[in-house]
């Protein structure tokens, strides 16, 4: 079985600046990996060069072994969730944001019930009348579990989380370390929380774009 | 019905009217005289210049020709939109000029067919300056809206990419996104109206814009 992420001597400019440099891992189904280093070290930027939202220079990206292209990079977006340091609701209160990829067409059809909002918001320890406040008067780490709740209602199995627990207070960072020690769940992350360090299998070292060094330890 | 001639001397008299603005605008202060003679003076040549093509248009009267003529409108139009929009015509030439053509041809059929009804359709008396007018008031809202729009995506990458990675493809993505903004540009429609009837011959919006820039700085 392929892995489910590839990166394959990638390399990605933009505005004339490198930014990644010969990037080479693999991701397998249900593993956590983080990606650590520096700021500007070039994190996120292997986030977006995934989701196709940087252009790569040289080498290929391979997702479920097919390579990314502008062509195929729907198909990574529709099955990963993306969950950044300042999510984006893009709905003005709680419940629209919570139901608004529902109505795209790849989810249309599928929208969930009233009790599995409140079902995925308590395993998220988000009271139930967050449904209807405004998006706007929400905290950080209120939105980042809104938008983890969103992946979760989305049934999304791969999950691209930058700094996603940087906002969270002990009792919401463990509901969200419990939510992803599923072993379905694949992570592929940026975080410098030595806690989040903890729950990912693999480290990935990045210094000025480049891949310097892969940790693996068993706690998968 | 008959029609009138305007002589040459009545018609001079309309420069009378511009003697107005040019009062109020010396008596508050601003020194715009040669801003305004300079706008005089396109919208005479202009004007002269569309007397001149569209006599020669009504006289030929050729339904090939006006068709001809319509669509050179249309492209002009088209490139105008998307240059002052700073939009590549490469990439969105074709999309623009079917969205203006498809909405310009049906109106002025409409008008003609429906409204006007003339003994024949394709008559330049009728559809030249009537395609013309739809367009012109047509053409600053467009740019707005694109410049508006796309300054939007920019400027908040994130929230489109949001979409995106929810499912959306580029075009439904596109379409919540302008909805999530549209509270932000209504302002702008209001605009957009102003401008379609305030639009004319010897119009220039980017003078209009230093004006309003002299009088902001004041």
């Amino acid at each position: 079985m392929p892995p489910i992420i590839q990166f394959d001597h990638v390399s990605v400019s933009a505005h004339e600046k490198t930014i990644l440099s010969d990037i080479s891992f693999t991701l397998s189904a249900g593993e956590k990996a983080v990606l650590c280093g520096k700021s500007g070290s070039g994190k996120s930027s292997v986030l977006k060069t995934l989701l196709g939202l940087l252009p790569i220079k040289l080498g290929t990206v391979y997702f479920q072994g097919t390579p990314l292209t502008p062509a195929s990079v729907q198909t990574i977006r529709s099955c990963a969730a993306y969950i950044g340091q300042e999510p984006m609701l893009g709905a003005d209160n709680v419940r629209d944001a919570l139901i608004l990829p529902f109505q795209f067409k790849a989810h249309r059809g599928h929208q969930p019930t009233e009790a599995q909002l409140i079902e995925v918001l308590q395993r998220l320890k988000l009271p139930a009348d967050i449904l209807k406040q405004q998006s706007s008067r929400i905290s950080g780490g209120e939105k980042q579990r809104i938008a983890l709740a969103r992946g979760l209602l989305l049934g999304k199995t791969l999950y691209l989380l930058d700094e996603v627990t940087s906002a969270l207070d002990a009792e919401s960072k463990q509901a969200v370390f419990e939510v992803f020690s599923d072993p379905a769940l694949t992570v592929l992350s940026v975080a410098h929380d030595p806690e989040w360090l903890e729950l990912c299998s693999i480290i990935f070292e990045l210094e000025a774009g480049q891949l310097t060094e892969v940790k693996r330890h068993g706690n998968t | 019905m008959a029609t009138l001639d305007i002589q040459l001397p009545q018609m001079a008299l309309l420069y009378g009217l511009c003697l107005l603005p040019v009062l109020l605008l010396w008596l508050i202060g601003l020194r715009l005289s040669r801003d305004i003679g300079i706008s005089i003076l396109r919208m005479t040549i202009q004007l002269a210049l569309v007397g001149i093509y569209l006599k020669t248009l009504f006289d030929l009267n050729h339904p090939w020709l006006n068709g001809l003529w319509i669509l050179v409108m249309l492209i002009v139009a088209d490139l105008s939109i998307l240059r002052r929009a700073g939009l590549k015509a490469r990439y969105f030439a074709l999309a623009t000029f079917t969205a203006i053509a498809s909405s310009i041809l049906f109106s002025t059929a409409y008008l003609v067919i429906l409204v006007i009804q003339p003994t024949h359709y394709y008559d330049a008396r009728y559809i030249v300056p009537l395609a013309g007018m739809i367009l012109g008031n047509c053409l600053q809202g467009n740019v707005i809206a694109l410049e508006r729009f796309y300054s939007a995506v920019r400027k908040n990458e994130n929230e489109y990419a949001t979409f995106l990675m929810l499912g959306a493809t580029l075009g439904s993505g596109a379409t919540v996104f302008s909805r999530s903004h549209q509270s932000r540009h209504q302002p702008n429609h209001c605009r957009h109206g102003h401008h379609g009837f305030g639009l004319a011959a010897g119009h220039d919006d980017r003078a209009n814009s230093g004006w309003q820039r002299t009088w902001a700085s004041r």
